[in-house]
């Protein structure tokens, strides 16, 4: 055995030949692995088969050895890799060598055996296990080039093995450069803990909202956040402050010590001033550009998730005036400046304004949308901890635009549930102000449907009849329009066929319906919008 | 032999002039005024914001100052800061040309300049505007009673000073420059000129369009952006960041070109990589035309734009990236001294460096959405702004106040201020990036008391900004007089601008100069900065 082995790492295989299945996959695994590796095996490895089974011929094992040679289809494998039998104490010794576990299964005339290879030194040491019956072309050559004890393979391959190592729980070449970021990024994170565990949680002020800060002797320095994107944002944001922090002291020591290095007065060396350094300048132009597009791709994913609501939202309208926001909840109920929702519940917001462009800001929770007039504009969040947060209006609104604050006050379900209750009853609920218990949304909505005459025309219950189109059913419906276009009926399509009938006509109707741009508020829209929302088809209509 | 300032004393000689020398002189003039009157309304913002009461003035005033402040500044100093003062003054030193191929319409140019100042400041005398300096639709057209029209006017035909500038500096780069400059050889101010132009010249013109439309529906209630006339409020944002996003540009490209004048003259080095930099002014020119929805990622924009103007923000970060390595692998091995333009100079790299890698997290969709609209935002276009185009503004003056004036400013006090600038700018506002994302909203009049005590260091840090500021101005006026008088290249240095007596003669060179060799020709060898006085 020895001898075979030779000045060249070998790869050993157990199998035996008569193998209904597994060994097949091993041996199959073995030549297809070695097809992708460039070593010749013969000119810088050797591989060895040995049956388990001392049953077995040599007669048998030069069929296989032909088989294979031929799957695996480099001539220099006629010498280099071997297909061998023995009687059972050879082979039980070689096993037991190598670790390799075998028992006879006498009822099924088979062998119940391990599946993997192993990759011996030239000395004959074990210098790898794989496992399984699919060797990768990567672990394989990079495992030859250890077992050869680095005498084969490229400079390029030495660069990859200090980059690359084998991971045994997975019985890959896994790149152990991930896990040096991995325990850098862990450091930095650590370092930041670290600074956050150090900053006091300020005391709250009483009157204020609760805004929980971080703090440094008192300097304010982050905000917690309180929803569920909050910690991503936050993740994000760290990881970027801490590359940006790397590159500038980076960049700040190079200043520093050339300027100190090569003061004009100090008499150090100063030949090859002017290299040519093209390498260094690709260099510093694909870096950035690598880390740059991490972070996109990562920000953006986030991104996506902000701007798109969870099927199972509930549904706030919001409106902003100058200078207050005024809230819709699903059941009628109306809040001005604070909005009341229950923890652990994703709420979307519908957000309108009455006049000019406001934003719809709150910090703990990291989102913000502005508010445009002449449209419904959509975000949602969903707060985790329950308190009290900072609403505030973001897009320059005019005089009081410093006093379009709010707060947004998140409570645990049970306690909503109990708000929302008093609220019904008609009941005295602390800290409620400007509120206007009135009934649902669409039951307003209905009394507008009738009151401006809309249901001369769309029927009692949005019938429709032969100047106007049912309305039943409608929304979230694909509507053909006259020039043969089709739009999906949502909020923005409900909200401008109110207020600029004209804009986009059902096919087969004329445009004689009346512009009602000026006679409802935004409020009064929301409603009518309700209204119409709620008028679903019965079952099994469609 | 005269000098161009000894030409003639009379008044109608410096108003009718069209010796490209003087008329940057002018643009120096006229600009230091608005920029007094920018500052003053920053004073008083700052004031303000010393306690979380609208206490000092009402809101109605605080938001025109704020207002005031940033169309002063914008339209008014930054945009032709280095352009038209540095830009005129130097362009056709640098080159070897008697003058701009267009010596009137040069002149016209500071004429129109002044009267859209005149229109914009009417407008502030009559009581101001309250629309912040965006303008942003339907509130400007629609909503606000305040003095609107005039303020736009004003910014409207000052921008056709900006084509006239640009369309002249394109043209006399072309085809003005002196025998043996090549383009290759050109320094890279020069570059960053012509990069300059190039947005000046296309871009302005969306700027005048935009403003033309908000005029005619707030005059005539023509319905372009307010949705009640069937308007679209978002379709105002695009044209106006498309103009003013590049406008960003305008303001940022001639710093870096001045800062790459001082670099290699400080550290007697040629720049490192002189071919990246040239080219990555106009990459950022290109680039920076199609990443103006990065404004937008909350206002409604579809969520696909945003991710592609996001992408294209971070690729537009690249050429400034670049130009920061460059500058910094340029001091390896040099012989660095440290006059005023130099500290500036390292100033630049450090702030803009700041600046610019903020910039990246408003360039990150999620980011943005949190600190948008904050102070974060603010505190990232003043290190832009003011930490970069300010620091190298101030740098050029310095550098070419010999140049310009005939005297040496006094080096001590140099220092000093440019030392005491750096300190109160980041004082001023590094609270300003931790406030933003702590939640403070820009353009708030009062806050809640928790963002006090980063207020109050952001205002001392104010103080001590207005005292760097208000040094130079008293130094170098009295270096007019009492400063010693200049030799023709007092650093030392190259470039065809310092090959001409301090102060040049009217038509710049006694004998028309021949280039052979590229710019920043430095050597092993070459006497440091202040030792030629001795010398020549």
């Amino acid at each position: 055995m020895g001898q075979l082995l030779g000045d060249k790492p070998t790869l050993l295989v157990l199998a035996y030949y008569g193998c209904p299945n597994l060994c097949t996959q091993v041996l199959n695994g073995v030549a297809d692995g070695l097809r992708l590796v460039a070593f010749n095996a013969g000119d810088t490895f050797n591989v060895i088969t040995v049956s388990i089974d001392p049953r077995e011929q040599p007669r048998l094992a030069a069929t296989k050895k032909k088989v294979y040679l031929k799957r695996y289809g480099r001539p220099s494998a006629e010498k280099g890799w071997r297909f061998l039998t023995g009687n059972a104490t050879q082979v039980a010794r070689l096993a037991e060598a190598i670790g390799f576990r075998y028992e006879y299964d006498a009822d099924s005339d088979q062998y119940i055996h391990a599946s993997g290879i192993t990759l011996l030194t030239p000395k004959g040491k074990i210098a790898r296990y794989f496992f399984g019956t699919r060797f990768g072309a990567r672990d394989l050559r990079l495992g030859l080039i250890e077992a050869a004890e680095h005498r084969i393979g490229t400079l390029l391959d030495e660069v990859l093995l200090l980059c690359y190592h084998y991971d045994p729980s997975v019985g890959r070449y896994g790149p152990a450069i991930q896990s040096v970021t991995r325990w850098f990024a862990v450091l930095t994170l650590l370092a930041l803990g670290l600074l956050l565990n150090f900053l006091r949680e300020k005391k709250a002020d009483r009157r204020a909202p609760r805004e929980r800060l971080w703090s440094f002797l008192g300097f304010p320095l982050f905000p917690a956040g309180a929803s569920t994107v909050s910690g991503d944002v936050d993740l994000v944001f760290l990881s970027l402050l801490a590359l940006c922090l790397f590159t500038l002291l980076g960049m700040f020591f190079a200043l520093l010590y050339f300027s100190v290095r090569y003061r004009a007065g100090n008499n150090t060396s100063r030949e090859n001033s002017n290299p040519r350094a093209t390498v260094l300048e690709i260099a510093w132009t694909l870096t950035p550009f690598a880390f740059f597009v991490t972070i996109f791709i990562w920000a953006g994913h986030i991104f996506f998730v902000m701007n798109t609501p969870p099927p199972n939202a509930l549904e706030v309208y919001v409106i902003g005036k100058q200078w207050m926001w005024k809230f819709q909840h699903p059941d009628g109920e109306r809040e001005i400046n604070e909005l009341h929702i229950p923890i652990g519940q994703p709420i979307r917001l519908t957000l309108a304004s009455e006049d000019v462009i406001h934003s719809f800001f709150v910090p703990a929770f990291r989102i913000k949308h502005d508010v445009v007039p002449g449209r419904y504009m959509t975000t949602w969040f969903e707060a985790t901890t329950a308190g009290e947060y900072h609403l505030f209006c973001t897009q320059y609104c005019s005089t009081a635009h410093a006093k379009m604050r709010g707060r947004i006050i998140a409570m645990e379900p049970d306690r909503y549930a109990s708000w929302l209750q008093g609220i019904r009853s008609g009941g005295v609920v602390p800290n409620l102000s400007a509120l206007n218990p009135l009934s649902a949304l669409p039951a307003r909505g209905r009394k507008l449907f009738v009151s401006l005459g809309c249901v001369a025309c769309h029927g009692v219950g949005g019938k429709g009849s032969n100047v106007a189109p049912t309305l039943r059913g409608v929304f979230g419906r694909r509507v053909k329009l006259g020039d043969g276009t089709t739009v999906v009926a949502d909020d923005n399509y409900l909200r401008e066929s109110i207020l600029l009938p004209a804009a986009k006509i059902v096919q087969g109707y004329s445009p004689s319906m009346p512009s009602f741009q000026g006679r409802v508020s935004e409020s009064d829209l929301v409603d009518l919008v309700s209204y119409i929302k709620s008028l679903k088809l019965a079952q099994g209509a469609r | 032999m005269r000098n161009y300032l000894d030409a003639d004393y009379t008044l109608r000689s410096w108003l009718l002039t069209r010796d490209h020398k003087r008329i940057g002189l002018l643009f120096l003039i006229s600009i230091t005024g608005f920029f007094v009157i920018g500052g003053l309304a920053a004073t008083v913002i700052r004031l303000e914001l010393m306690t979380p009461e609208g206490d000092v003035v009402s809101a109605d005033t605080y938001n025109k100052l704020f207002t005031m402040h940033g169309v002063v500044m914008v339209w008014f100093f930054l945009i032709p800061s280095i352009p038209n003062v540095l830009g005129n003054f130097l362009i056709p030193l640098m080159i070897g040309a008697r003058d701009l191929a267009f010596p009137r319409l040069n002149l016209a140019s500071w004429y129109i300049w002044m009267l859209g100042g005149c229109i914009t400041s009417y407008s502030l005398i009559r009581g101001g505007v309250d629309t912040g300096w965006t303008f942003y639709t339907p509130f400007s057209t629609m909503f606000s009673n305040t003095h609107v029209v005039p303020a736009v006017m004003g910014v409207f035909v000052a921008g056709f000073s900006s084509i006239l500038t640009g369309l002249n500096f394109i043209v006399t780069i072309h085809k003005m420059r002196a025998p043996g400059l090549t383009w290759h050889r050109l320094p890279l101010f020069v570059w960053t000129i012509y990069a300059t132009s190039l947005i000046l010249v296309l871009a302005t013109p969306v700027l005048a369009c935009t403003l033309g439309l908000l005029m005619l529906e707030r005059f005539f209630h023509v319905g372009v952006f307010d949705p009640k006339l069937g308007g679209d409020p978002l379709l105002f944002q695009h044209l106006f960041w498309f103009y003013s996003h590049p406008a960003v540009y305008i303001m940022i490209l001639p710093g870096m070109g001045v800062t790459s004048e001082l670099i290699t003259c400080f550290s007697r080095k040629p720049l490192f990589g002189y071919t990246a930099v040239c080219y990555s002014s106009l990459a950022i020119a290109i680039v920076g035309f199609i990443v103006w929805g990065h404004h937008m990622f909350v206002s409604g924009q579809a969520v696909y734009a945003s991710l592609v103007f996001s992408l294209l923000s971070f690729i537009v970060a690249i050429p400034s990236a670049i130009k920061v390595f460059n500058w910094t692998a340029t001091l390896y091995k040099g012989r660095i001294t440290f006059h005023t333009p130099m500290l500036y100079a390292l100033g630049f790299i450090g702030l803009f460096s700041i600046g610019g890698l903020t910039g990246l997290f408003l360039a990150s969709l999620a980011i943005d959405v949190h600190v948008h609209d904050t102070y974060f935002v603010i505190a990232h276009f003043h290190y832009i702004m003011v930490g970069g185009m300010v620091s190298a503004y101030l740098g050029g003056i310095h550098f070419w106040w010999p140049k310009i004036s005939g005297r040496m400013y006094p080096e001590g006090w140099g220092r000093f201020a440019a030392i005491l600038l750096f300190f109160g700018f980041n004082l001023t506002f590094f609270p300003q990036f931790i406030l933003g994302y702590l939640g403070m909203p820009r353009r708030y009049h009062e806050y809640p008391p928790e963002f006090q005590v980063l207020n109050v260091m952001s205002s001392l840090g104010a103080t001590i900004l207005a005292a760097g500021y208000l040094l130079p101005l008293c130094y170098l006026t009295w270096s007019l007089k009492y400063g010693r008088v200049a030799p023709p290249n007092p650093w030392n240095a190259t470039g065809l601008e310092w090959q001409t007596p301090s102060p040049p003669p009217p038509h710049n060179f006694e004998v028309m100069p021949t280039v052979t060799e590229g710019a920043y020709a430095y050597t092993v060898n070459s006497p440091l900065p202040g030792e030629v006085s001795h010398n020549v």
